[in-house]
Order: C-alpha cells, then structure tokens, then sequence
C-alpha cells in the first residue's frame, strides 16, 4: 500500500521479470506462458518502474499495474505517454477493484506489498492469484520473514516510539535519523542490538532517505514464518515453486550442517530451516497452482529448452566464477570446457542443446545438465527463455534503450534485462545521452572528447550491462 | 494455567534464590528514590509464583523479625519447601498451594510483594490479577516487585522463541524437548557467517544456557505464554493500578556509561521518569527488567543522588590490586564484588575501602565508612553511587547479623547445613554460594557449633592448618553466625 504522502522510492523487481519466472518454472519441470506473449499484473506497481521495463523490452506482451497512489500512477502513466510504451497499462485504485473484467494474468507479482498491508488485503492478493492466474501461470510475492523479521522489528518498535509525536514525513524521517545516530553514539557497546543498528545504520546511508517510512517506520509491516506463507498459499490452492532470489544457500552451508538439513526430507521443511540457519528476513517467492511441479523431470530436456550465457572465468581450471561474482568447483573436464565455451561467448547467448551436443555419451549429457541446472539455480550462469534484446558487439552506431535513456536523470537507469543500473560518473551519463543510434563511434569519440580506445572501453562496459540494443 | 502447573509439577522449575527481591533489597533499592520502607526485620512479604519456596525460607531465616508467605499454583514444589520449612522449626514462613487468582483480604496487607520469572509467562488475565493484588495488597509504604521481559531486547528472544517452538512442536517429551532446542541452537551457530547479529545473539544465547541448568529452557522458551514489554507500556499497566515507578531491583550501569551528549539529551526529559527509563533501554537493548513500584502519590526523587546511601549499609571483599595503566596518578586499584577492579585516587577514599575490605564479609553503615574515611560525607557518598551502579560494592538496608570472625566453636547457617548436596548454598545475607572443596564440605557439614577446629582436625584426620583453611573459606562466604 503506498504511503499516504511520500511516494515510494523507485524500485526495479528484477526478480518478478516474466522470463525469469519462466526459467524457474522450467526447472521445476513446468512451461510457463511464453514471457515475449504473456499478460502481466503487479499489485502496488507505483509509478510503474517495473513495468515500463518489462513492457519495453516485452513489446509483445501486456502489462497492468494498479496502485492506490494517484500521484505515483499519474506519474507512471506520463512515462508511458512519454516514451510511447502502449503495452503497460497502469491505475489508480484498491488491489479489490481487479476482478473478472481484467482477465486471466500469466505472471502476478506484488513486491513490497504482501508485509506492508492490513489482514483482509493480505488475504484478497491470495485470493486475486487464485481467480486470475492462468492454469499454468506463475506469481511473484516479497515479504518480510522471520525469524529474521525479529530483529527488524526490534529498531521498529523503538522508532515508532521516539517518532510517536510527529506526523509530517520530513519530521519522522529525521527524527528516526538522530535517534539511530543518538544509540550509536561511541563508545558502542559489543551486542548483537547493538551490531543489528550499526548495519541498519550502514545501510541506510546509501538508501533514499525515504526507505525508513517504508520498513523501520511503517503502521503495517506483517512477517511471515516460511511455512506459514506456503500454508497460507495451500488454503488457496497454490504451492511454492521457487526463491526468485538466485542464490544456492545450502551449497554455502559447512558439511555438518548440509548432512543435518539433507536428513530433513521434506523440501518446505529444509528451506524453513534454511532461514532459521541463515537467519532470513525477507524472501522473494514464486507460487503457481498446486499440482504442476515435476521435480522429477528430465534436466537434458530443460537444458535443451534454454538459451545460456555467462562470464565464467578461472585461474586453475577448478574454480570457475561466473554472473554475480559467486563461483563453483568442478573437476569434470567437460564441464571445464563449457565453462570455457561459455566464457569466451560472454554476454553472446549460447542455445542448451548446442552446449550439450559436445557430451559424447548419454551419461556425460546427464551429468553435464545436471551442473548446468546447478549453475542456473545459484545464479552462476544465466539462462532465459526468450533472451534480451542486447548487443553482444556495440557495432558501428551503437544505440540504447529508449527507457534508459529517459532515466538518465534518475536513480538507476533499467538495463534490456531489467536490471537496475546505477550509472557512477557523469561521462556515463553523457554517454548514453548520445546513444540514440543515429552517431558514429567516430561522431561519438568526438562529441565525448575521447579517444577511439576510451569510447571502445566504455561501450563494451554498456555492452556487459546490457545496455546497448541489438538491432 | 491448568497446562502450566502440569508442566512444573512434572519437570520442576530449578531452585532459585532471587537476591535482589529480599526485604533488605527491595528496601535498599526504594530507599535510593526516598521511599522509607518498613524496616527488613520487621515486616510481611509475600511472594507470588514461590515455586519451592528458596528465597522465602532463605529470607525467613535470616530475618528472624519478618514473616512470610508463598503461593504457588504447583503442588509438588511447594510440598517440597513445606517439609523443609517444617524439618528446620521455621514458624514464620508458609508456602501455599493456591491461585494467584484467589488471594484475597483474609491475606492481609503486605510491606513487600513480589513475583519473580511470573508477570510475563502468564496469561493477560493473571497478569492482571498480579497487579491487583499488587496494589490491593500493598502496604501504604509498600513495595511490589515485578520481573518480566522488556523490548527491544527481548524481539531477540520472541525470535529464538518461535523457532524453537516450531521445531520441537511434534515433540511431547520434555527431556526431548529441551534436546532437541540445543541441537536446533548448535545447528545455528555451526553458520560460516558468525558476525551477523543474528548469529551474534545465537552465540550469546548459547554462552548463556552454558551456565544454566538446561531445564530453564523448558520455561523461559518454550513455554505456553511469553509476553515482553516495553516499559512504557508496562508502566501505563501498573498506572491504571494505581502503581507507579521506583527503581530498577538492582543498579544499572548504562546511565554512568553514557557519553555526556546523550546524558544532556536525556536530562532534557525532566521529570518524565517513564520516558527516561524508556530511552535508557533503547540505549542497553534490554530484554529484562526487574521492577519496584509503589501506590500512587507517594513523592519519589528520581534523580541521580548520594544522600540516600548515608542511610544504608555496605559489604565489599575489598582488596588492593596492582595499578593498570592508564591509572590517574596516586590512584590505587581494587578488587571488589565479582572480580569488579575500580581505581580510586581520594585518599579518603581509599582508606574506606581499605576498611570494608578488612571486616568483609560485615555490613557496616555509612558512618562507619565515614569514620574510617576521615568525615568527607559527600566526596564518599558520591564514590559509594559510583561502586554501587559498577556491582563493586553492594548495598543493603539491613545489617546482617554474621559471626565477626572464626569463632573458638564456629556455628553455620543450619539453613545452609540442610541445603549441603543441593544447586546452592544460602548465605546470611541471602545469596546464593557453594563450598566446593570436597574437605570444605566435610568441615561445613560439621559446623553446628559444638566443636573446636582441633576437634574437627582430628575427626577428619586432617591438619588443623587445612581445616582453619577451610574455616576462613565458609566465614568469608557470609555463612557463619554469630
């Protein structure tokens, strides 16, 4: 629900993009609606910045958002006008207006909604997943859990306390400020109340200022036990398929503590224990009908559906990193030379079926999916279903997104796979102004004041952050 | 409540000797805000939740003056205490097996009433029912005490809580139960990411369970009820009773370690005691606290004073340590309660210390201290605050009558002769201690004030050298009588 006066910062749910809801899926040996001709909704969109993104990149699928600011949707709503994105259609109103009239949805998502409304309204975006999800439809929810929640709530009842007097935004946000700078005044003591503000403390220096109304401050901010949103989901008809997050917790956890958690055999159970072992106070969750998950189903078949890409890269040949920093080991030769294949293709998409083509026997094909399918779920190496429309080469007249270039002023500009890119310097900035695709990379040299090398370093950055158009 | 008594009758709650809730402390903690108590030796306590009785008949025995009375809603405990009560010819302490919701006038008025480990792991309409009985109860000048957990600390607690409660709810077994919980918390810490907080608390919970017995866990985790407050909720609780705020049972030392900006920003409260007390919890993260209250309209002073103490007493083990660095030039350094080391530079001071150290373990009064001071009231009044908030030495309302040294025929406690064999041992100034030596416990067992150390040397065929060894041991330990 959005905060009655201040609108909430800017944020891109990455997470929630169809085609990746559509590749968790896959691995969960379900096909999901094509996510390049879908139909999307998100609860509490804001102003939409989700998905302008998705719809401008997704020209062939359809978007509606509903709020219940009409400053944020107005907001949204002049974007969309603005940039001539026709396939996102965002409104005002209570999450209860969606009904019949809008249709079966493919993908649902709310992020940042499910933990911040009242009961009844929890309860409703259960029950508008239940009625508008197509048969094999997928919906994305982000909530607070605990036990981890424990902590937050914590400095919230401490905050709610101190800000009790005051009711202008600017006066909350401030005196929370000085209270949390106040309780970490020097010396600090050694205790985890007083480690937990320290980080909060951390974070919030980089956060927009309004983010504390939205956690620390909040009149609503509900938290759920894992096994208490999967039984609230099953009351629906609807069970867990995925964390959207792409992180393989258990292959961080030390071996006594996996060989614990492998002997709990139900897999709902392991991923609460999960959260008890790492503490987790927030979860991305992807849901979908009970009864369409096939764990069991054949992992070539998966691979064979997916186009993969990733930066690996080794120094020994055993420790392989790959997107997102993290990193696996393998002694399997053929998997080294995948990884290789895969490393000096980056960002160029390789197809699943060409990769496993060099397996010679079906045994090695099996095992070699098998690690691929680990890669994806950890988020080493990248799969789509329909892959973004990015550049592999920046090309003689390199050219980005209409969208991000109308957020160059912003704070994140969204990459052609709905990222959110934080653009660092002003030469950036200027940059991507220029990359309307009608300039030369001479013209561009030139206009930017650098020389040909300098212009080719910096477009192959936005080549990686996938910034540059391919066609 | 049904569910609960099931529970403490089956696996019982660990004997437990609350200190800090005797008449001599609860008094001595009022007295610090002006509040003039009956006096410890002479007055009517009772205790809801008594559980076995230990701190009552500790008390009972060493204020021979005062009477008191224990209900507890579990049988099998108080059956317990009775017949220790009645094996030691105690007249003036009675433990009942009865409903807090029972208690009514035919109990009569009380100077002190308190409720140890209760307030928060009852169900609302009992705790309700504490706070009546706390203010119908209550002598005009009376004094209540309520321990319960306090947010935000205790957000850390409702967090092991839950998930311990999750983990073992297919478990019916107790002894299982508590198993179970330990593995759940060493599953926990076996975590690569030690420095969150979160794993930070789960290291200090298992630190902490390490020195408690582990059935404590039965009760304070996993039971039924667990209801946290934060003090200014609690404080409006006790307001619509007609009670309000004293002081903490024991001195708290987050005030004395501030830096001077926030001291100012919280002077700034003026005399909104509740807020006050509020913020310094927010400052600590306290998960527990240890209230006293008092009726309504009784005038407290609740600044930061002194003068109160020239009114109490003092015990300390005092003794001379070598200087750290850092020390102020012609400071000397002691050793106090519980290893507690402070550095002193007023001569005058010193010379008090010295004296408190030489008599330990005597309770001596502030105008003895200021005799040996030399007659600085104020520069030791203001030291003595300072030691007392840093547990270095501690202050009683009471004088406790101990043997002044190791007598021809030394006589214990035969409270604490009976006690030989269980968790603790209960001192005359109502604490908790232990013999451990296997020839302390041997001699101590002995001490019924018929035989001469020679005697006992001989009976035990040991040295008399090692059993005077013994001797000064359980003199110091606060458990020979006069």
């Amino acid at each position: 629900m959005a905060h009655p006066t201040t609108v909430y910062p800017p944020f891109l749910a990455s997470a929630a993009h169809p085609d990746r809801m559509a590749v968790r899926a896959h691995l969960r040996g379900f096909s999901a609606p094509p996510p390049d001709r879908c139909r999307v909704l998100e609860l509490g969109c804001a102003a939409g910045w989700s998905l302008l993104a998705f719809g401008s990149t997704l020209p062939g699928s359809e978007f509606v958002g509903i709020d219940l600011s009409e400053a944020a949707i107005a907001q949204g709503q002049e974007w969309a006008n603005r940039l001539g994105i026709s396939n996102v259609h965002l409104r005002a109103g209570d999450a209860t207006d969606i009904g019949e009239a809008d249709g079966q949805f493919d993908y649902i998502f709310a992020h940042g909604f499910l933990s911040w409304v009242p009961e009844p309204m929890r309860v409703r975006v259960f029950e508008i997943i239940r009625d508008r999800l197509a048969p094999n439809g997928v919906a994305y929810l982000s909530y607070n859990t605990f036990p981890g929640g424990h902590l937050r709530e914590m400095v919230r009842g401490v905050m709610r306390f101190h800000t009790r007097n005051f009711t202008a935004d600017a006066d909350r946000i401030s005196q929370a400020r000085g209270l949390l700078g106040a309780l970490l005044e020097p010396p600090v003591p050694e205790s985890s109340y007083h480690n937990y503000l320290a980080r909060l403390a951390e974070r919030l220096e980089t956060a927009p200022p309004e983010q504390i109304l939205f956690d620390e401050l909040a009149d609503e901010n509900f938290h759920f036990y894992f096994h208490e949103f999967v039984g609230m989901a099953a009351h629906f008809g609807l069970e867990f398929l995925a964390e959207a997050e792409l992180v393989d917790f258990t292959a961080m956890l030390p071996p006594k503590a996996r060989a614990t958690l492998s002997r709990v055999g139900d897999r709902l159970a392991r991923e609460q224990y999960l959260d008890f072992f790492i503490g987790r106070a927030f979860r991305q969750t992807m849901i979908c009908r009970a009864g369409q998950q096939q764990p069991a189903a054949d992992q070539v078949e998966m691979v064979r559906g997916l186009r993969i890409a990733a930066p690996m890269a080794s120094e020994d040949g055993q420790r392989w990193t790959g997107a997102c920093g993290s990193s696996v080991d393998t002694s399997n030769a053929l998997a080294q030379t995948i990884f290789a294949r895969l490393g000096a293709a980056w960002p160029r998409m390789l197809s699943g079926q060409e990769l496993l083509t060099a397996a010679p026997s079906p045994k090695e094909v099996r095992i070699l999916a098998n690690i691929l399918v680990q890669c994806i779920e950890s988020g080493i190496v990248r799969a789509h279903i329909v892959p973004p429309a990015a550049a592999s080469q920046a090309g003689e007249r390199p050219r980005a997104s209409t969208l991000s270039r109308a957020q160059i002023g912003e704070r994140f500009v969204s990459s052609l796979s709905c990222e959110a890119i934080e653009l660092s310097t002003e030469s950036d900035k200027k940059l991507l102004d220029l990359l309307d695709g009608s300039l030369t990379r001479a013209e561009l040299a030139e206009r930017m004041a650098m020389s040909l090398e300098e212009l080719d370093a910096a477009l192959r950055n936005f080549v990686r952050l996938e910034l540059l158009e391919n066609k | 409540m049904s569910q609960h008594t099931g529970d403490y009758n089956e696996i019982l709650y660990p004997s437990y000797l609350a200190t800090q809730c005797s008449p001599d402390q609860l008094s001595a903690m009022a007295r610090m805000k002006g509040l003039e108590t009956a006096p410890p030796n002479a007055c009517r306590m009772l205790e809801l939740g008594c559980g076995d009785g230990a701190s009552l008949i500790a008390y009972a025995y060493a204020l021979p003056g005062s009477q008191f009375v224990g209900v507890d809603l579990a049988a099998r405990p108080v059956e317990i205490g009775n017949a220790k009560i009645a094996e030691l010819g105690m007249t003036k302490v009675t433990l009942r097996c009865a409903d807090v919701m029972d208690i009514d006038e035919s109990y009569g008025d009380f100077d002190f009433i308190f409720a140890h480990g209760l307030f928060s792991w009852v169900p609302e309409p009992v705790r309700y029912r504490v706070l009546e009985i706390c203010s119908d109860r209550l002598a005009p000048n009376g004094v209540a005490y309520l321990s319960y957990n306090a947010y935000p600390g205790s957000y850390q607690r409702d967090m092991l809580r839950a998930m311990l409660q999750i983990h073992t709810r297919d478990i019916a077994d107790p002894v299982s139960k508590i198993r179970q919980s330990l593995g759940l918390i060493d599953f926990i810490r076996s975590s690569p990411f030690r420095d969150t907080p979160y794993h930070q608390f789960i290291q200090g919970v298992h630190e902490h369970r390490g020195k408690a017995p582990p059935e404590v866990l039965l009760y304070d985790e996993l039971g039924s009820v667990n209801q946290p407050f934060f003090f200014h909720e609690f404080a409006a609780l006790a307001a619509r009773h007609g009670l309000q705020f004293v002081n903490e049972a024991v001195f708290d030392q987050t005030l004395a370690g501030l830096p001077p900006p926030l001291k100012q920003a919280l002077d700034s409260l003026g005399n909104d005691v509740v807020t006050f007390e509020q913020y310094l919890d927010f400052l600590s993260g306290r998960a527990f606290r240890q209230t006293l209250l008092c009726h309504q309209g009784i005038p407290l002073n609740h600044r930061r004073q002194w003068e109160p103490l020239t009114e109490l007493y003092f015990a300390a083990p005092v003794l001379e340590k070598e200087s750290k660095e850092g020390d102020p030039a012609g400071s000397r350094r002691y050793a106090g309660l519980q290893g507690r080391s402070a550095a002193v530079a007023d001569p005058a001071v010193q010379s008090a210390l010295k004296h408190l150290g030489g008599v330990w373990p005597a309770i001596v009064p502030f105008e003895e201290l200021r005799t040996a001071a030399g007659g600085a009231s104020e520069t030791l009044g203001q030291h003595l605050l300072q030691l007392a908030e840093a547990n270095f030495v501690k202050v009683h309302a009471h004088s406790f009558r101990l043997a002044p040294a190791v007598s021809d025929k030394p006589r214990a406690s035969a409270l604490a002769r009976r006690q030989l064999g269980e968790r603790f041992l209960a001192n005359l100034f109502c604490e908790a201690v232990a013999v451990t030596e296997p020839l302390g416990k041997l001699v101590f067992a002995r001490l019924d004030g018929t035989h001469t150390p020679a005697d006992l040397a001989a009976g035990l065929g040991v040295t008399q050298e090692a059993v005077n060894k013994q001797l000064k041991d359980i003199f110091e330990l606060g458990l020979l009588e006069a």
